[in-house]
């Protein structure tokens, strides 16, 4: 007997499936194993291999446990490569993803995944992102999603708006193209509302998820405290937020980010406001990135002074390229001989340096910034002080005069889901001439994504998809258009766990008391590069469902397990020719000599 | 032409992988590949730009889904990055087809066999050793899977099937050890590599798919591990005589002699200058004054 395995796989992957082995039943102890849902490209890969390969070894080893396992797989299928595919081959985004769907199915089944299909779920499936739209209208009515105007992230390549968390180093997650700021009114989910509770309940998943996860968690959040100190020009406040409180006697200039609202307005007043436009407009041009990395800081004077409230002195008050308007206040106080860059902005600019803190043993150095605690000096009654003691007492005073509060800022921002895009869940919304913006009635979902569209690469093929634009109003009956934004796919993501406990119910995304017996899922198998997107994004939804009293528990995964890449070695063109010792301006011919002499040598 | 305009001429790029430039020169040759890759290549994420992936499906196709499954667990610890290689692949392979064939060497005779707890009595050393070693390999197992090590787990069932080709049975009762520990190695490879341990089963006759079966729990009474005595001298007179598990380790077979209370009453204020112990027979210790 020959070992075949081509002969006996197919064979007992059929009298599972038929036997429907692998049902997950309300029954007895459960313990409900995930592995994060692929996107349907085409074809899995090693990395999809060894995720589900780990899931289902710990599957079906529960089942032999004698637990009531639920080991679901679905598809989230939504996004931008069916919309490539579409301009690139003129296949509908529709049939390619189904077409892809179909083909990785019959690949995952060749590896006798122990799944139970009849769960199945695709987000692009109506009776999926039906669901979507109706958490949407939830978030809407409890004032956790609004629409506004603000610059964003936008990819010039894909023509769409990126969340923060898409942006990596300043370009594109998906296509790596640097990204730009543009002003677009968008849909977004206050997730900042939860950011306290975020951070709070990480400590429950210590020792249950991979430490360097939580710590990302929590640098994303990036919870600090400090002080919000107002620095008046007559009687306009600027309000900066700061760290160091304990170092307010040493701010001898204050700093607006560009797009401060008060920038122009303040340069006006200030007999500036040319130069200060000039400079403005220029760095509009520029992505956030390019301003990262700028290593130049450059700024102009507005032309007037704020009084530092500590010390009653007027202080110049500047706009600056480093100073980000989305970070804090927008605005930022400067001590520039206890920070280093506005240490470097203060000798470009010949503004003056008082130092305020002293080292515990020795002199502050005096060519760069002294950042770290110290003994105060040069701050009034506050001199001798250590420095942490300092930053509570002097906030305290301040806000005694009324110049100060505590203040706990995070580095979070919320959630921007508007995408510009076709293959995405509508934005169930109207706009009405009349009533403004008007949600659509539960009763009338889903807004269904309309087949026959353009798809170009340019713009958002919805807007000329005029018989889905064309609606009326759900309030007045007037003519009115429907919103165009689809949704972010991180959306369709972030409760997919849970409509796995129930994948079939016409009438809600799910029944609490399927989510009850399932939930939370026990063993979560995915990539670390989730840490901060789908992970942080879940929770935050996990969290709104328990505040709606849908779930019961407060995280939906108990245990996450990040697994590895899969490596393969290789050697580029450019290291061959390397150890060849050849380089690309000599002739063909000799390269060909040296492979075969090499060749011969081995 | 340079080599530069070679490059051109056939869409290459310095960063594309060095086997696309010998397919365009005609010069193609695995082992050769292989060669540089192993002098000067690194590992890297798989991906197409980098033209250093596997396919699944090719890799299914070749050996298997089993197989593809068992390396892919056996590589590492699931946290950690690992390095795709053939022979890695190849090695898996071979680890099941050697599961396969011994089962089939055997089948006949342990097919008809079956065995209850009477049955282990009164066996043999090496049949009693086997049967020790599988239920000590289920009783790792589920810890480690527990704790979601399959490497480990895989490496102790690969260490206990090696030791049951090993094993030659004479008598019924040895079969009914191989049969029983057989059995285990199934159930415990079950959930990486589920495929083969299903048509093994059945092979054997059994009724029902695997699943549906009780998995096994360790067998204590096999765990237990046989007691041998050791005579204790005290330079080169028998004073006592201690009871150890066989094959233990020299140090604690050291410590429980000295631990010995007729021992300990000699040895006092004295200086135990040498030891010399003969595995599994006797312990000799050479003392003097202080």
């Amino acid at each position: 007997m020959e070992y075949k395995p081509q002969e006996i796989e197919e064979k007992w992957q059929k009298v599972w499936e038929e036997e429907k082995v692998f049902s997950a039943k309300e029954e007895g102890r459960k313990v409900y194993v995930l592995e994060m849902f692929p996107y349907p490209s085409g074809r899995i890969h090693m990395g999809h291999v060894r995720n589900y390969t780990i899931g289902d070894a710990l599957a079906r080893f529960m089942h032999f446990k004698g637990y009531s396992v639920m080991h679901p797989m679905g598809w989230d299928a939504f996004g931008l490569p069916a919309e490539n595919a579409a301009i690139k081959h003129g296949v509908h985004p529709a049939d390619w993803t189904y077409e892809n769907i179909a083909y990785m199915k019959r690949q995952l089944k060749s590896l006798g995944f122990s799944y139970d299909w009849d769960r199945e779920i695709a987000t692009c499936d109506p009776e999926y992102y039906r669901w979507n739209q109706w958490l949407f209208l939830k978030f809407l009515e409890h004032g956790l999603a609004y629409r506004r105007s603000a610059e964003v992230n936008w990819c010039p390549n894909d023509q769409t708006v990126l969340a923060n968390e898409q942006v990596i180093e300043g370009r594109c997650w998906r296509c790596g193209t640097p990204i730009e700021r543009r002003e677009v009114p968008s849909w977004y989910l206050r997730i900042t509302a939860y950011a306290e509770r975020l951070l709070e309940d990480l400590k429950d998943l210590e020792g249950k998820w991979p430490e360097r996860v939580i710590a990302q968690q929590r640098n994303w959040i990036g919870r600090s405290e400090g002080a919000l100190i107002k620095f008046y020009v007559e009687d306009i406040p600027i309000e900066v937020f700061t760290t160091r409180p304990d170092t307010v006697f040493g701010a001898t200039f204050v700093v607006l980010a560009p797009e401060h609202p008060l920038t122009l307005e303040l340069a006006k007043r200030g007999g500036r406001y040319e130069e200060v436009y000039a400079f403005v407009e220029s760095l509009k041009r520029k992505s956030t990135r390019e301003r990262g990395i700028e290593e130049e800081k450059r700024g102009v004077f507005l032309g007037l002074y704020a009084t530092n409230p500590a010390t009653g002195e007027k202080i110049p008050v500047w706009t600056a390229n480093y100073v980000l308007y989305e970070y804090g206040t927008g605005a930022i106080m400067c001590v520039p001989a206890h920070d280093q860059r506005d240490y470097d902005f203060a000798v470009k600019y010949g503004l003056p340096i008082r130092h305020v803190i002293k080292p515990p043993d020795g002199e502050p150095p005096q060519d760069k910034a002294y950042e770290e605690a110290g003994v105060l000096i040069n701050s009034g009654a506050f001199d001798g002080m250590p420095s942490e003691e300092a930053k509570r007492a002097i906030t305290q005073w301040l806000k005694e005069k009324g110049f100060a509060d505590f203040k706990v800022s995070y580095r979070l921002r919320d959630w921007n889901i508007s995408r510009q895009r076709y293959w995405g869940t509508p934005i169930p919304v109207v706009h009405c001439e009349y009533c403004g913006i008007v949600p659509v009635r539960e009763e009338e979902l889903p807004v269904l994504l309309p087949r026959h569209v353009k798809i170009t690469g340019h713009g958002n093929p919805l807007e000329g998809a005029e018989d889905f634009v064309k609606t009326t109003c759900p309030q007045c009956g007037r003519p009115a258009r429907r919103e165009t934004d689809t949704m972010d796919t991180f959306f369709d993501s972030s409760w997919y766990f849970l409509r796995f406990c129930d994948p079939k119910n016409h009438k809600a995304p799910f029944s609490p008391e399927r989510v009850e017996f399932w939930m939370p899922v026990d063993y979560y198998i995915g990539g670390i590069e989730h840490a901060v997107l789908h992970l942080l994004y879940a929770r935050f939804f996990q969290k709104f469902l328990y505040d709606l009293g849908l779930v019961k528990d407060k995280e939906p995964f108990l245990r996450l397990i990040t697994q590895g890449m899969v490596l393969k070695r290789w050697v580029s063109v450019e290291k061959y020719l390397k150890y060849l010792g050849i380089n690309e301006e000599e002739p063909l011919e000799k390269l060909v000599e040296r492979i075969k002499e090499d060749m011969k040598g081995s | 032409m340079k080599v530069k305009d070679f490059l051109i001429e056939n869409k290459l790029s310095v960063g594309d992988n060095f086997r696309l430039l010998l397919e365009r020169l005609g010069l193609f040759d695995e082992a050769y590949v292989k060669k540089i890759e192993g002098v000067v290549g690194e590992p890297a994420k798989m991906s197409k730009s980098k033209g250093n992936t596997v396919d699944p499906e090719e890799a299914i196709k070749r050996y298997g889904a089993d197989t593809v499954r068992l390396y892919i667990l056996f590589a590492g610890p699931v946290e950690k990055d690992f390095e795709w290689t053939e022979e890695g692949v190849q090695g898996a392979y071979r680890f099941l087809r050697r599961l396969w064939s011994l089962f089939f060497k055997h089948l006949d005779t342990i097919k008809p066999l079956s065995y209850s707890a009477k049955d282990f009595k009164n066996l043999k050393p090496q049949a009693k050793e086997i049967r020790r070693k599988a239920h000590q390999t289920l009783k790792k197992y589920l810890e480690d899977m527990q704790e979601l090590s399959f490497n480990t787990a895989i490496a102790s069932i690969m260490e206990l099937v090696n030791a049951l080709q090993d094993f030659s049975p004479q008598e019924e009762e040895d079969y009914k050890v191989l049969k029983e520990a057989l059995e285990l190695t199934l159930f415990m490879l079950y959930p990486l590599a589920p495929h083969i341990c299903e048509e093994l089963w059945h092979r054997l006759g059994k009724e029902g798919l695997m699943i549906y079966h009780r998995f096994p729990e360790p067998d204590e009474e096999a765990l237990k591990s046989e007691e041998i005595e050791i005579p204790v001298q005290v330079n080169g007179k028998l004073r006592a005589v201690i009871r150890v598990p066989l094959d233990e380790e020299e140090e604690r077979v050291k410590r429980l002699a000295l631990e010995d209370p007729r021992v300990a009453r000699l040895l006092d204020g004295k200086q135990v200058k040498k030891v010399v112990y003969v595995k599994n027979k006797l312990i000799n210790l050479v003392v003097g004054d202080g």
